[in-house]
């Protein structure tokens, strides 16, 4: 079974719908959330009516797009979108994931992150997942006194793990931000011990709200940590952000949150959370253990066809796989019939 | 997964101090096989690659290096995804807009900047609201306002003496330069430990 399939099975079992799109929409959709979509642009093209079209690049804008306020709903996706690859070019990529849309509620949040979890787990055994939340940053930049253009220039620092240059920005602020900063930043990622420098950085109640919604999360999905460098755009996501490694891919396979500000955006009163698995970044994502088919039937240019048909048909029947051979090919198959 | 830790070093003087630095925090021998012309050699768990110092980013992002070294020109221009760990205080530098003495500005007219900095060059000018027209060079980029192929250059500046000795001057810094210790994103996740041992230790050295 292929990785994509094992993931949709996965969320298919925990209640997510299948969501299945057409390949192209209204440029319009995308163009005014481009910043919501990785970097570089669309395949457009202009349809018979004169309309500007796009090539999917994404699934989650379209499944917002569809969403009706006050209706809760969990949908799982496995789509080809079209955007430009790592190499700036053009691609069709295969992108995974599963969204909840509906009411703020900790438990489908929860849901999600252990969902994103047990993906890494079948895309590989050796897997990170960090945690962390945008209200934290946000509170971060105002303890440390940055406002405008300057808390961009921190949260993109932030995001490099630039303590160095995170900390000449709050310096020309006029604070000191040393402390902080750098707790957060090399924070261990362990729940509890995270948890507790966390706690120890508190400066009131809006704090620790947020840390207990960060560790209630992170708890919910095995052997994820917090990670104070996930920054995500405050203009799309609002609470919590994660991103997942897999050990020998050089780039993020998963990443995603809460993104109750898109929510807004689009002129939706629900929230949602979510995420996307990226399979394009795997080495190969075909199974390599792909189950083998259960019978070859091996037939010659003397073999009556109705035979070879026959036997299949028994072995399709009685609910088995089976492939027709010709003599000296390689079968590949868990039994052979030989009925040249 | 395999635990050694590959380190891109960048080919020439930077590279040289870096590894020299990297030798006193205990990560090399300077009796080792830096002074061959081997592109790859080890030193305990570690391997290091010679490579072209704008290619740094590229070995480190796309996870054939843990760690590189590499000048903040390059990650200034080349934004590449991959965490910036430490200012290394050496190749200390500056990129700069830089003309022919007496050269003035006319905002009546697109200025036209020659510079291997392009992406830089831009961001910088569109920045402060100027039109220019960047004009793609690989090197002796300095000979440009003197040919009247540009206005001016966006380039690195070190002593000034290159730019001094072909009556050039510094106009505007656009940002201070130095080296820097650069790793890649997943690799930090999984060798954790021995990548922020490289870091103390070199940070240690670099901040004496």
């Amino acid at each position: 079974m292929m990785i994509s399939d094992k993931l949709t099975s996965l969320y298919r079992r925990c209640g997510y719908e299948r969501y299945k799109m057409g390949k192209f929409e209204e440029y319009g959709l995308y163009s005014e959330h481009r910043s919501f979509l990785p970097p570089g642009g669309m395949i457009t093209f202009t349809d018979t009516d004169g309309r500007l079209m796009a090539l999917k690049p994404d699934v989650t804008l379209s499944i917002v797009r569809n969403s009706r306020d006050g209706v809760s709903a969990k949908y799982c996706y496995s789509e080809s979108v079209f955007r430009a690859g790592d190499d700036g070019r053009f691609a069709e990529v295969q992108q995974t994931g599963l969204e909840y849309i509906g009411e703020p509620d900790p438990v489908c949040v929860a849901e999600v992150l252990m969902l994103a979890g047990l993906s890494l787990d079948v895309i590989s055994g050796e897997n990170a997942l960090g945690v962390s939340h945008l209200g934290l940053l946000s509170m971060t930049a105002d303890r440390l006194g940055v406002q405008g253009e300057d808390r961009e220039k921190l949260l993109y620092r932030i995001g490099h793990r630039n303590a160095h240059g995170a900390l000449e920005i709050c310096r020309a602020a006029g604070y000191d931000g040393e402390r902080l900063l750098l707790s957060l930043l090399d924070a261990d990622p362990s729940p509890d011990e995270a948890e507790k420098t966390l706690y120890a950085l508190s400066d009131g109640r809006a704090w620790d709200e947020v840390v207990k919604a960060l560790f209630s999360a992170i708890r919910s999905a095995r052997g994820a940590g917090f990670d104070f460098s996930v920054v995500a755009d405050a203009g799309y996501y609002n609470g919590i952000v994660f991103r997942g490694y897999v050990a020998g891919v050089p780039k993020a396979v998963l990443s995603g949150g809460e993104y109750g500000n898109l929510m807004i955006k689009m002129g939706k009163k629900n929230s949602a959370a979510g995420f996307a698995v990226y399979l394009d970044r795997l080495p190969a994502y075909e199974d390599e253990n792909e189950e083998k088919i259960d019978q070859a039937v091996i037939y010659g240019d003397k073999t009556d066809p109705a035979k070879v048909a026959e036997q299949m048909r028994r072995v399709l029947e009685e609910g088995g796989s089976v492939r027709a051979v010709r003599e000296n090919a390689d079968p590949a198959c868990k039994k052979t019939v030989d009925l040249r | 997964m395999n635990d050694q830790i590959n380190i891109a070093l960048p080919k020439g003087r930077l590279g040289e101090r870096v590894y020299a630095v990297l030798c006193e925090a205990g990560y090399g021998s300077a009796d080792g096989d830096v002074n061959s012309r081997k592109l790859v050699f080890d030193y305990g768990g570690v391997r290091y690659f010679w490579v072209k110092p704008s290619d740094v980013p590229i070995y480190v992002e796309r996870g054939a290096a843990d760690l590189g070294v590499c000048g903040s020109d390059i990650l200034l221009e080349q934004d590449p995804d991959v965490y910036e760990l430490a200012d290394l205080h050496t190749g200390v530098c500056r990129i700069a807009v830089a003309a022919k003495k007496g050269f003035r500005d006319d905002p009546g007219r697109v200025l036209r900047v020659a510079t291997k900095f392009e992406n830089t060059a831009r961001r910088y000018y569109a920045g402060i609201g100027r039109q220019v027209d960047i004009i793609k060079l690989n090197g002796s980029i300095e000979l440009a306002p003197l040919l009247g192929l540009s206005d001016v250059i966006v380039d690195i500046v070190e002593t000034g003496t290159t730019l001094r000795e072909n009556g050039l001057e510094v106009v505007e810094t656009i940002a201070d330069v130095s080296a820097r210790l650069i790793a890649n994103k997943s690799s930090y996740k999984f060798k954790t430990g021995k990548i922020k041992a490289v870091q103390a230790s070199l940070s240690a050295v670099t901040e004496r």
